[in-house]
């Protein structure tokens, strides 16, 4: 009995020994966690707690000359996700789904997209939100913390379709630019047009709130806020009186018209046709409607004014008239017998009539668009001439417009030609450059500067959509007698030559057709020929530039040049109107 | 009342210490006064009991146990079979988890079943019998859920092998048979969040939001603290409601944001000092039952404080119970107290 009650007793050392193990591995346990991994722990606290929220920046708003404007800054709802405060994701897209009117499934890819974001970082999941889905969504809150709703400034741009190419849109900064632009990831950039090339000055700069929260998402305080930097508006040379009035002859044709004024580079319409909705292409989310967009045929999104490359056909044969003149290969009183063909190389070149034009002097046979004429100067000119001096103008390389995406067109030579064929250039190819075939390619805009190089007799600007500032004029080194006689073949071409639709009563207009043959694969299929005409008016003194062009439109006489007329009569009676 | 002379004032500095301890805690969890009267009344009340329960004599309780664990049984077995979640017991205006009076009361009546029939080693009559005794609340507790009360039951086979040691071969018999219960209790007894919690522990990355949660916020808030912690103000883990059951089950990670590791090493030192002065008590008994008694009733209270630290500082799977003397809540500090009670009782009538 004795001895088993001091057994008994014993019994307590290994208890306090047990005890005492454990009370030491707690100890050392929290060593290792509050001392050694303690900047792990505490760093993990922090961004517990804290959780930082985009403040964004108001865009400048986008101004036509006269101040009217074009794009601007206002205050939507948006949705977010906080994908860190989530317990079940899954179930909370279940849940907004319908109110949004989308899919789960469409809601998921969203997130996809964005899952590069941190976890705590407010992925953007719908915007433009109506009033009742906003009291609806932050009915969900009490329950779903990871639900956000948030006010904030989004683009839109009151006159829509209009100017929808120079203005262009925004929307969410892609992963390539976040590191190209030291940006934040979904910050809104300019992702076209004037939107893109002046994003710096527009955009502005992003400011954050800092807030603590507790474990539900719910804020606590504010724990540093800095502001945005709200973006600079800015001032285009456009004119949206011309925009419309050129807009609304274009009407559903596919094609471009570009104005200008020749002598500052302001672009005071540009229009591309068909257009889009800016404010559709700027919501962050792939909707039906953008889808439609992007994959319409039409090919809606394309800039057709500075990125569509067009021949133009006899407006072509102004660069010609210029260049004989320049190397002095005819005189402008000389005259040339067209009988309706030219017989060169075993070939038949033909004039457009066959009658023939008969005899005729350089402004006559521009009136005409006499095709002999040219074949027999462009003969005489030789392709390393003509090309000297065309290479003068602003063909094959780039206007230097201030717009993202400009093409530049091909201006082809011999040499030109070897690099990209690796074959000889055949001299049947010079006559029909002289007409403005072959391979002979420019954007609508390089046409209309030719036309200011013509207008201004010997110089041309450099092209601009930012109002005021100072023109630069870039000179061709050609005598302004040369232009003289183009001036006169072209004025006559609009009063009683191939160009008479274009005429406006009371102002002199200086301009040249344009039919350009398209080749196409299928030979089957009988396509039209584009419809281009170039001018510029009062010829004198003059203040606009003009091209249009429409697409398969047919003759240049016939569709584009009296296109051009209506919009040169309201453009000058409507301003006379407005003026008196 | 001269018996309270008696007392061992030792035992009840450090149990008051980890008391107020345990204060601080809960104002920072919970950052209400509010809730710290209530703590002080439960407090006041559980202090009464350790008194009461000081004053009679334990062989009274001993010969009273088959009564107090018949009341026991009766009161659990309907808690078992009402379904739903609930341990919890109406007793006039204050609700009582019925579980923790299992913890002195399985003791009292373990001893009075057991004294004189033990031998050195257990045999597997004396291991039929404990489990006999033990088991039938266990498995009662362990249905309504509380699994966690459940576990701290296992404080008292534990606490008799320690005593008395078992043969090898009947010890590993006892493991494999453990092993298989498990097994079995897997498969067809736990709840499928209770696996989870297992699981999670394993496999901490599986579910970083729901059972391992818990485990990962409490570990930032210890390990956040620091050295010296954050002090009153800048606690953020508990204050923010980031740590869940902050003032009950969770209380040590509190501390251990507040105050760092200097406050964990304090808090561990009171407890290391309490235990020692429970288990020290045995010398002074000259009585098998009183001995038997003190290291059963010492044994539940280190078993639940050991493993509550160890599922704090994320050594062991969350199983959830209180930590003795600073949770809040009054069940578990009122059967600490009745217990220390007890102990107290054997020091005060050992001459009789």
């Amino acid at each position: 009995m004795k001895e088993s009650l001091e057994k008994l007793k014993a019994s307590r050392v290994k208890f306090l020994f047990l005890v005492g193990l454990a009370v030491l591995v707690v100890l050392v346990r929290s060593f290792q966690l509050q001392v050694l991994q303690y900047r792990k722990f505490s760093r993990l606290a922090e961004r517990n707690r804290t959780v930082k929220f985009p403040r964004r920046a108001p865009r400048g708003m986008i101004l036509d000359r006269k101040g009217r404007v074009l794009a601007e800054a206002r205050a939507t709802f948006s949705l977010y996700i906080v994908r860190g405060f989530s317990r079940d994701l899954e179930k909370t897209l279940k849940i907004i789904a319908p109110i949004l009117e989308t899919t789960v499934e469409v809601l998921k890819g969203r997130l996809e997209e964005q899952k590069y974001l941190p976890k705590l970082q407010p992925v953007a999941l719908a915007d433009n939100l109506s009033i009742s889905q906003v009291s609806r969504l932050e009915a969900l809150r009490e329950v779903f913390p990871e639900i956000l709703v948030e006010a904030e400034p989004s683009r839109f741009y009151p006159y829509g379709k209009l100017a929808a190419h120079v203005v262009g849109y925004v929307g969410e900064v892609s992963l390539g630019e976040v590191k190209r632009m030291g940006l934040k990831p979904g910050e809104i950039v300019g992702k076209k047009g004037v939107e893109k090339e002046y994003d710096a000055q527009l955009r502005g700069e992003e400011g954050y709130v800092e807030v603590l929260r507790d474990s539900l998402g719910n804020p606590i305080k504010v724990l540093k806020e800095v502001l945005p930097r709200a973006g600079r508006d800015l001032k285009l040379s456009l004119d949206l009186d011309l925009q419309k009035i050129a807009r609304e002859e274009m009407g559903g044709e596919r094609g471009a018209v570009v104005i200008v004024s020749p002598t500052t580079g302001e672009i005071l319409a540009m229009v591309s046709s068909p257009s889009f909705d800016p404010n559709l292409m700027s919501s962050r989310f792939s909707g039906r409607e953008k889808v439609k967009i992007m994959t319409s045929p039409d090919k809606p999104l394309f800039t057709r004014a500075i990125q569509g490359t067009y021949p133009i056909g006899s407006i072509f044969k102004l660069a010609v008239a210029i260049a004989a003149l320049s190397e002095g290969v005819v005189k402008p009183g000389e005259r040339l017998f067209c009988p309706g063909f030219f017989p060169f190389g075993g070939r038949l070149f033909r004039c457009w009539t066959s009658a023939g034009h008969g005899w005729e002097n350089l402004p006559m046979a521009i009136k005409d668009s006499c095709n002999v004429y040219f074949y027999k100067v462009g003969k005489r000119l030789g392709i390393e001439r003509m090309v000297k001096v065309v290479s003068k103008f602003p063909f094959g390389r780039r206007t230097g417009v201030d717009l993202p995406g400009e093409r530049a067109g091909i201006l082809p030579s011999p040499e030109w030609k070897r690099k990209r064929f690796g074959v000889d250039w055949y001299p049947g190819e010079t006559l029909s450059l002289s007409i403005g075939q072959g391979y002979f390619v420019a954007t609508p805009l390089q046409v209309v500067l030719f036309l200011s190089a013509i207008a201004n007799r010997g110089w041309y600007p450099i092209p601009h959509l930012k109002g005021d500032i100072p023109p630069v004029k870039i000179p061709t080194g050609l005598s302004p007698s040369v232009f003289r006689w183009v001036i006169r073949g072209m004025r006559l071409a609009v009063e009683e030559g191939t160009a008479r639709g274009a005429a406006v009563p009371g102002i002199s207009v200086c301009g040249k057709t344009g039919t350009a043959q398209v080749v196409r694969l299928e030979k089957s299929k009988k396509i039209k020929p584009h419809s281009l005409f170039a001018a510029f008016a009062p010829c004198s003194n003059p203040r606009v530039a003009i091209l249009v062009l429409v697409e398969h439109g047919g003759a240049g006489g016939k569709t584009a040049a009296p296109m051009a007329g209506r919009i040169l009569r309201r453009i000058f009676h409507e301003k006379a109107a407005r003026n008196r | 009342m001269r018996r309270l002379r008696e007392i061992d004032k030792g035992m009840l500095l450090w149990a008051l210490s980890l008391n107020l301890v345990g204060f601080v805690g809960i104002w920072l969890s919970l950052g209400s006064p509010h809730y710290l009267m209530g703590q002080a009344f439960r407090l006041l009340l559980a202090l009464g009991g350790f008194l009461l329960f000081s004053s009679i004599n334990y062989r009274k309780l001993v010969n009273l146990s088959p009564w107090l664990y018949a009341g026991l049984i009766a009161v659990l077995v309907p808690l078992a079979f009402r379904g739903g979640v609930s341990s919890w017991l109406r007793l006039g205006t204050f609700w009582f988890q019925p579980s923790e009076a299992g913890k002195f009361i399985i003791p009292l009546f373990l001893v009075r079943v057991v004294k004189k029939r033990l031998t050195f080693p257990l045999s597997l009559g004396n291991l039929a019998l404990t489990g006999a005794v033990v088991g039938v609340p266990m498995v009662l507790v362990a249905m309504e859920p509380d699994l966690g009360t459940a576990f701290v039951y296992l404080a008292f086979p534990l606490g008799l092998y320690l005593v008395f040691g078992m043969k090898r071969r009947l010890r590993n018999l006892l493991v494999l048979a453990g092993i298989f219960l498990f097994a079995a209790a897997w498969f067809f007894f736990l709840e499928g969040y209770q696996k989870k919690r297992i699981t999670s522990f394993l496999n901490p990355s599986e579910d970083p939001r729901g059972a391992a949660y818990q485990v990962y916020q409490s570990k930032i808030s210890i390990g956040s603290g620091g050295l010296f912690g954050k002090g009153l103000r800048e606690m953020t883990q508990a204050k923010l409601r980031f740590l869940p059951a902050a003032h009950t089950d969770f209380i040590f990670s509190v501390i251990a944001e507040g105050f760092g590791f200097l406050g964990v090493a304090a808090v561990l030192l009171l407890y290391f000092l309490l235990f020692y002065r429970i288990f020290s008590a045995v010398e002074y008994l000259a009585e098998e039952e009183a001995i038997l008694l003190v290291v059963l009733l010492g044994s539940w209270m280190a078993f639940q404080t050991v493993f509550n630290l160890l599922i704090a500082v994320g050594l062991f799977p969350v199983t959830g119970f209180p930590l003795p003397l600073l949770s809040y809540g009054g069940s578990n500090l009122l059967a600490t107290y009745i217990s220390l009670g007890i102990i107290n009782s054997t020091l005060a009538w050992r001459w009789e």
